[in-house]
C-alpha cells in the first residue's frame, strides 16, 4: 500500500490518511484481516506527526473499518469489505450523475466545484449541529 | 496543570519602550509537536529567551513542567539557538565532550546515530562548518541531552530540502519512540503543517490563533460572497474575523459561527455565497497581514 | 567541564603572557630607565607588577560571554553565549568557575614574574632582603587582584575587546586621579608599591592591603549581582 499525504492541503492530514486507507480497501489493495503499518512506522515514513496517524486509525475504528488490537496493531475489519460493496454501488450513482452533468455541458472543474461546495455546506451544517 | 510542558500566562516584555510581548498566553501539552509561528519581530525569540530563563518577563509568568525556568529545569530541556552559534575554538567532538557531563541522561546511542545520519565531521572546528551543519550539530546536542522537552528556534534554518526532511524524520522518530515534547519556531509553513500537532500564531506579541492543526483546518472556513449589485457596507454577525474586499466580492475568514455568517450572506439580495476550507498559509497570512 | 571551556578561552593568552613575562624579566634594564627616588631593584619589581596587572586584565572574564580562544576576535561569540546559558548550571557557577580560573592563572604569572626577577636581577639579590621582597610581592599581588576584579567587572557587560580597553582606560584615569587627589598615602596602592614599598620601609603595608581587598571584594560582589540581574 502506498500512502501519500499533502500537508499543505486544507484537508487535515488525518482525513487524507483515512481517505487513502479507505481507498486502498475499496480497491482491494488492503483486504479484510490484513494489518495496517504501525503508527510509528507510518509516521516516520511519511514524516508526519505520530498523533495524526493515531487519530486516523481511531476514527477508522469508530467507523468500523479497522480494528485496533492492543499490542499488535490495527487490522482491516471484516465489516470494511461490506462497505466496499456499498461504495461500489455509490460509484455507479456517481458515474451516472457525472454523465448527466457532462451532458448538460458542465466542465470537469465546474463539477468538482459544485461537489466540493455541496460537501462544504454539509460539513458546515454538521458543525453547527454539533455546536448547538 | 502538570500535563503542560510549557505554560505562559500574560507575558509582557518591553525593550526601551518598544513592546515585544503584549500579554502572550501559551499552553504546550506534553507529548505535542508544537509549531510556533509568527513574522520576524512578532516576539518569538523574546518568548524563547524568557522560557529559557535568559530574560525575565515584565509581567506574567512562564513555567516549564510547572516550575520557573531555573538551572535544574534546563537539565530536562534540549535547546537550539536561533543563530546556531557555538564556541568557535572547539571542534565538533570538543563541544560534545563539553556538553555531555552536564546531562546525567546523556544518550550515547542518539549521539552516535546523529553523527552518522547527519554526517558530522568530529574533528572539524565549529567556524569551518556551514550553517546547515551547525544546525544539525545543535540538534544532536539538544537531542542527546535525553531531554523531555526540545525548544528549537528555527531548527531547519540553512538546511537544504533533503536535509530538512532528514531532520523532520528524526524529530518524528523521537516523538514517536520517546514521547518528547517538541516546541519549535519556523518560517517554513510546509514543515510545520507536516509535523506539528498543535500550532500557535503570534503577532505583535500576542497569540492570535492557537489549537490543534487538524481542528483549526476543520474549524476555519473562507466564505466568499459575490454581490451582483456591488458591495455594500454590512455589519457582519459575530465570528467574522478577517474581512477583505476585492471588487464585487467579499471574503471572510471565520473560525466560528460559519453557519450564521452564511445565513446572513444569503439573506442579502442578489448574492452568491461559497465557502472553502483554508490552508495554514491562508490562516497565517490573514492573521499577520499588516493593514 | 566549565573549567575546560575557560581553559580553551584563555590558554593561548595565558601561554603568551607567560612567555611575555619571562622575556620582559630578562630584558628589562634598570639602568636605562632609572628614575629619581627609585632604586634599580624597586624599578625592576614595579615593572613586573605592571606586567602581571596587564596580564590579569587579559585573563579576566565573567563566564557568561564567550571569549575568543585565540588572540583575534572571532565569529560566533555572542550567539554561543546562549548555548552556555542553556546549560543546567546557575549563573553563579558560570561566574565562579571562570573568575577562579582567571585568578589562578594571574597568580601563576605573578609568581613566575617574582621568581624571574629574583633569578635574573642580581641587583635585587644584592641589595634587598628576601623577606622584604616577599612582602613586596605579596602586596603587589593584592594590587593585581584589584586590577583583575576590575577586569571581571567590565567583563560582565562588555564584550572581550571593549573590556580590555575599558580596563586600560580606567586604570589610567585611576593613576591620574591618584596623582591629583590627596589620598592617605597608606591607601595609595601605586605609592606603596613604589617609593614606599616594603623594600624601603621593611614593613607590610597592612592598610593598603585591607583597602585593596575591600575594593576587590566590592567589585566582585557587584559583578555577581550584575551577572544575576542581567538579561541576555
Amino acid at each position: 500500500m502506498i500512502i501519500r499525504v499533502n500537508p499543505s492541503s486544507a484537508t487535515p492530514i488525518y482525513l487524507q490518511l483515512m481517505e487513502q486507507i479507505k481507498h486502498a480497501i475499496e480497491t482491494c489493495a488492503l483486504q479484510a484481516g490484513e494489518q495496517l503499518p504501525t503508527m510509528r512506522k507510518l509516521a516516520v515514513e511519511l514524516v508526519i506527526n505520530p498523533n495524526t496517524v493515531i487519530r486516523a486509525y481511531r476514527e477508522l475504528e469508530r467507523e468500523g473499518i479497522v480494528e485496533i488490537r492492543h499490542g499488535s496493531g490495527a487490522f482491516v475489519s471484516e465489516s470494511a469489505t461490506r462497505r466496499t460493496k456499498i461504495s461500489l454501488k455509490a460509484q455507479s450513482v456517481m458515474q451516472s450523475a457525472v454523465d448527466r452533468l457532462t451532458a448538460a455541458g458542465l466542465s470537469e472543474d465546474e463539477i468538482r466545484r459544485l461537489m466540493e461546495n455541496e460537501l462544504a455546506q454539509l460539513r458546515a451544517a454538521e458543525q453547527s449541529g454539533r455546536d448547538k | 496543570m502538570t500535563d503542560l510542558a510549557i505554560e505562559a500566562i500574560g507575558l509582557r516584555k518591553s525593550f526601551k519602550g518598544q513592546q515585544a510581548l503584549a500579554g502572550l498566553d501559551l499552553a504546550v501539552p506534553q507529548g505535542s509537536i508544537f509549531g510556533f509561528l509568527g513574522r520576524n519581530g512578532a516576539g518569538k525569540t523574546t518568548t524563547i529567551r524568557i522560557l529559557m530563563g535568559f530574560a525575565k518577563a515584565d509581567e506574567g509568568s512562564a513555567r516549564i513542567f510547572g516550575s520557573f525556568p531555573v538551572a535544574e529545569i534546563r537539565r530536562r530541556i534540549g535547546f537550539v539557538t536561533e543563530d546556531k552559534e557555538l564556541y568557535p575554538y572547539m571542534t565538533v567532538a570538543d563541544v560534545i565532550r563539553f556538553t555531555r557531563p552536564f546531562f546525567p541522561k546523556w544518550r550515547d546511542d542518539l549521539e552516535r546515530r546523529y553523527l552518522r545520519t547527519f554526517d558530522l565531521p568530529p574533528n572539524k572546528k565549529i567556524p569551518h562548518l556551514s550553517k546547515g551543519m551547525r544546525s544539525k550539530l545543535m540538534l544532536l546536542l539538544a537531542v542527546s541531552r535525553g531531554a523531555e522537552l526540545l525548544i528549537l528556534d528555527e531548527p531547519t534554518d540553512g538546511l537544504d530540502p533533503a536535509a530538512i526532511e532528514e531532520v523532520l524524520r528524526e524529530l518524528i522518530a523521537l516523538a514517536a519512540s520517546e514521547g518528547t515534547t517538541i516546541f519549535f519556531s519556523s518560517h517554513q509553513l510546509a514543515e510545520v503543517e507536516q509535523i506539528a500537532s498543535h500550532i500557535v500564531i503570534i503577532d505583535k506579541g500576542r497569540a492570535v490563533v492557537t489549537g490543534t492543526l487538524d481542528d483549526l483546518k476543520k474549524r476555519y472556513q473562507r466564505i466568499s460572497i459575490v454581490f451582483a449589485d456591488g458591495v455594500r457596507d454590512i455589519r457582519w454577525v459575530d465570528g467574522a474575523e478577517h474581512i477583505r474586499q476585492e471588487g464585487r466580492m467579499i471574503s471572510i475568514l471565520a473560525g466560528r459561527n460559519i453557519e450564521g455568517i452564511i445565513a446572513q450572506a444569503r439573506s442579502l439580495p442578489r448574492t452568491t455565497v461559497e465557502s472553502h476550507s483554508v490552508t495554514l498559509k491562508e490562516l497565517f497570512l490573514d492573521h499577520v497581514r499588516t493593514n | 567541564m566549565l573549567w575546560m571551556k575557560g581553559w580553551y578561552e584563555t590558554r593561548v593568552r595565558f601561554l603568551l603572557l607567560i612567555a611575555g613575562t619571562l622575556v620582559a624579566a630578562a630584558v628589562t634594564s634598570s639602568d636605562s630607565i632609572a628614575q629619581a627616588g627609585l632604586a634599580p631593584q624597586q624599578l625592576d619589581a614595579t615593572t613586573l607588577i605592571g606586567l602581571s596587572a596587564l596580564a590579569s586584565i587579559l585573563l579576566a572574564g565573567a563566564g557568561i560571554k564567550t571569549q575568543p580562544g585565540g588572540v583575534r576576535p572571532s565569529k560566533g561569540l555572542h550567539g554561543s553565549m546562549y548555548y552556555t546559558l542553556s546549560l543546567p548550571v546557575t549563573r553563579s557557577r558560570l561566574f565562579g568557575v571562570r573568575v577562579s580560573l582567571g585568578l589562578a592563572q594571574t597568580a601563576i604569572i605573578h609568581v613566575l614574574a617574582c621568581i624571574a626577577v629574583w633569578l635574573v636581577r642580581p641587583a635585587i639579590r644584592l641589595h634587598a632582603d628576601p623577606f622584604d621582597l616577599l612582602k613586596h610581592d605579596i602586596a603587589a599581588f593584592f594590587f593585581v587582584v584589584a586590577v583583575y576584579s576590575l577586569g571581571v567587572f567590565f567583563a560582565t557587560f562588555l564584550d572581550d575587546v571593549y573590556q580590555t580597553w575599558a580596563n586600560m582606560f580606567t586604570m589610567m584615569s585611576f593613576i591620574v586621579i591618584m596623582n591629583r587627589i590627596p589620598l592617605p598615602r597608606s591607601l595609595d596602592g601605586l605609592f606603596v608599591l613604589s617609593v614606599a614599598s616594603p623594600l624601603i620601609t621593611h614593613t607590610m603595608p597592612w592598610m593598603m592591603l585591607a583597602a585593596l581587598l575591600a575594593l576587590s571584594a566590592t567589585l566582585l560582589l557587584i559583578s555577581i549581582r550584575i551577572v544575576h540581574w542581567r538579561e541576555y
